[in-house]
């Protein structure tokens, strides 16, 4: 996972990438200088629970993607199943180009949790 | 035929420029004036640009597409000095070289790369004082806008570096006490102006900031509590009046959230007409306290607009708060998508418009940029409301 986690921060623009559960428990992180582990998975936990929530008020539940944007920065979640794939990226990125390389990873995470769970 | 194709460009250009004139006229909006201002920056008709974009801003101070191209335009102005502040950091390096780039930068409002300049220049110089104030400013105004934590303690670290360079420095060491009151670091604050009052026992300014930090309560926590308080209140701990530099940043950063007379109707029709040119499922606009102002859904496919709304409203504040933590900034949107199609959140000033699209097709391109034509036609170009007059205050006793 971690070794996903790494390559996927080698994109441009991608300052750190972590796996998160739905209740906030971090499974993997990969995340750059100046993240901290705990501020990153809190506002990731923060953001699935309010997608979920929010989409539960309008009758629609789960959510595949979650792009956040701040002013300096984007957070942005990708459902991989096992858990949600927590990415944070600069503001400036072109993010539907990023977002493919995130999907990637996320097929990646999906097929190693498979074997992993057959094994 | 090469002939041909060469005449009929320019002719195709006059007759877009005269179309996109007539917009202008029949359809005033900053939408209109962008697109015009674009067209003669395709054409490098920089002057018309120049132009057409104040005069837009001159009719719609607020909107953020006129300004984005205002500054597109003073860095193509600004192109010779770029050139030569980086031929100069090439030619002649030395701090002032960085620091001039850094300026410029600055100037066209692009803080981010003003930092990197800052940073490169304090890679060679690591003793430049003028360097470490320029990056504390920097962070300064961005505090006084966003109040992200990092920036304050950044700011904080590269003014104490400053003065432990150049004690004497009066602009370093003033900032220093004044954001040190800012935050509430009281104490801290104290020891500064002192030293700065035994060099210049006169100065009327840290004459009055000592009287003040010695009247506030003193703290003891450690500057990143009182930094993470501030923060989380969005408000300095003393009034920003009595801070000469963080003063100018505050009430430069007070305009865009003024009261906006928006003209609801307008606003109805222009949401409603979105809708139906996306085939959205609904849309809504929040006010800046939280009620809905105007909202749209399609009859065919109900939706409970309330809790659209209040869907939106959890979207924006739940995670605001959060991304404030992580220095990420304020919220400016979200977007979500799942097997029911998308539901976009933008932040405007301090409205909110939302969307939520249907399944197929899904049309967020789409959405997404009617959305924001909507945003910058309805709110930020409405004109901005009379300040309500301050309740009448008691007149201290002037004695007999």
């Amino acid at each position: 996972m971690r070794e996903t986690l790494n390559n996927l921060n080698q994109v441009v623009g991608i300052n750190g990438s972590m796996l998160v559960t739905r209740d906030g428990m971090v499974v993997a992180s990969e995340l750059g200088k100046g993240l901290e582990e705990e501020a990153v998975a809190a506002l990731a936990t923060s953001a699935i629970r309010t997608a979920l929530h929010a989409l539960s008020k309008v009758g629609e539940e789960g959510f595949s993607l979650f792009v956040l944007t701040a002013a300096f920065g984007r957070l942005v979640l990708v459902d991989a199943e096992i858990a949600y794939l927590v990415v944070v990226t600069e503001r400036t990125i072109n993010i539907d180009a990023t977002i493919l390389e995130m999907q990637s990873a996320v097929r990646q995470i999906r097929k190693k949790a498979r074997i992993t769970l057959k094994d | 035929m090469l002939d041909n194709a060469k005449r009929e460009k320019p002719v195709k250009t006059r007759k877009l420029e005269k179309a996109l004139l007539k917009a202008c006229k029949s359809a005033p909006g900053p939408s209109a004036v962008e697109a015009l201002a674009e067209h003669y920056l395709r054409c490098y008709k920089f002057d018309k640009a120049r132009e057409a974009v104040e005069d837009g801003l001159l009719r719609y101070p607020e909107s953020q597409k006129l300004r984005l191209l205002e500054r597109r335009i003073k860095r193509t102005d600004l192109y010779g000095d770029f050139l030569k502040a980086n031929n100069e950091i090439t030619a002649n390096p030395s701090p002032d070289a960085h620091a001039n780039l850094a300026a410029l930068y600055r100037a066209v409002g692009d803080i981010d790369k003003a930092l990197d300049a800052c940073a490169r220049g304090l890679a060679a110089y690591a003793d430049s004082v003028r360097l470490y104030l320029n990056v504390a400013e920097l962070r300064i105004r961005r505090f006084a806008k966003n109040f992200m934590p990092k920036d304050a303690v950044i700011a904080l670290a590269n003014l104490e570096k400053a003065v432990s360079l150049n004690e004497n420095d009066y602009a370093v060491s003033i900032l220093l006490a004044e954001f040190y009151l800012a935050i509430g670091a009281s104490e801290a604050a104290i020891g500064i102006l002192k030293k700065i009052l035994v060099t210049s026992p006169a100065d009327e300014h840290a004459q009055k900031l000592l009287e003040n930090a010695l009247e506030t309560t003193h703290k003891d926590e450690p500057v990143e509590d009182l930094v993470r308080e501030v923060s989380a209140a969005r408000r300095l701990a003393v009034n920003p009046e009595m801070l000469k530099y963080l003063e100018k940043c505050t009430r430069e950063n007070e305009r865009p959230a003024a009261e906006r007379n928006v003209d609801l109707e307008q606003m109805k029709g222009a949401l409603a007409e979105a809708l139906r040119s996306t085939d959205g499922r609904a849309m809504v606009i929040l006010d800046p306290k939280g009620a809905i102002a105007a909202a749209a859904a399609r009859e065919d496919a109900p939706l409970d607009i309330d809790a659209f709304a209040a869907a939106a409203r959890e979207i924006r504040d739940n995670t605001n708060d959060y991304a404030l933590r992580m220095d990420l900034g304020n919220f400016e949107n979200g977007e979500i998508e799942g097997p029911f199609g998308h539901l976009l959140v933008y932040s405007v000033e301090r409205w909110l418009i939302a969307g939520i699209t249907p399944e197929t097709p899904s049309n967020r391109e789409r959405m997404r940029k009617r959305m924001l034509e909507v945003a910058e036609d309805c709110i930020l170009t409405a004109p901005a409301a009379e300040p309500q007059p301050a309740p009448e205050q008691a007149q201290p006793e002037q004695g007999a």
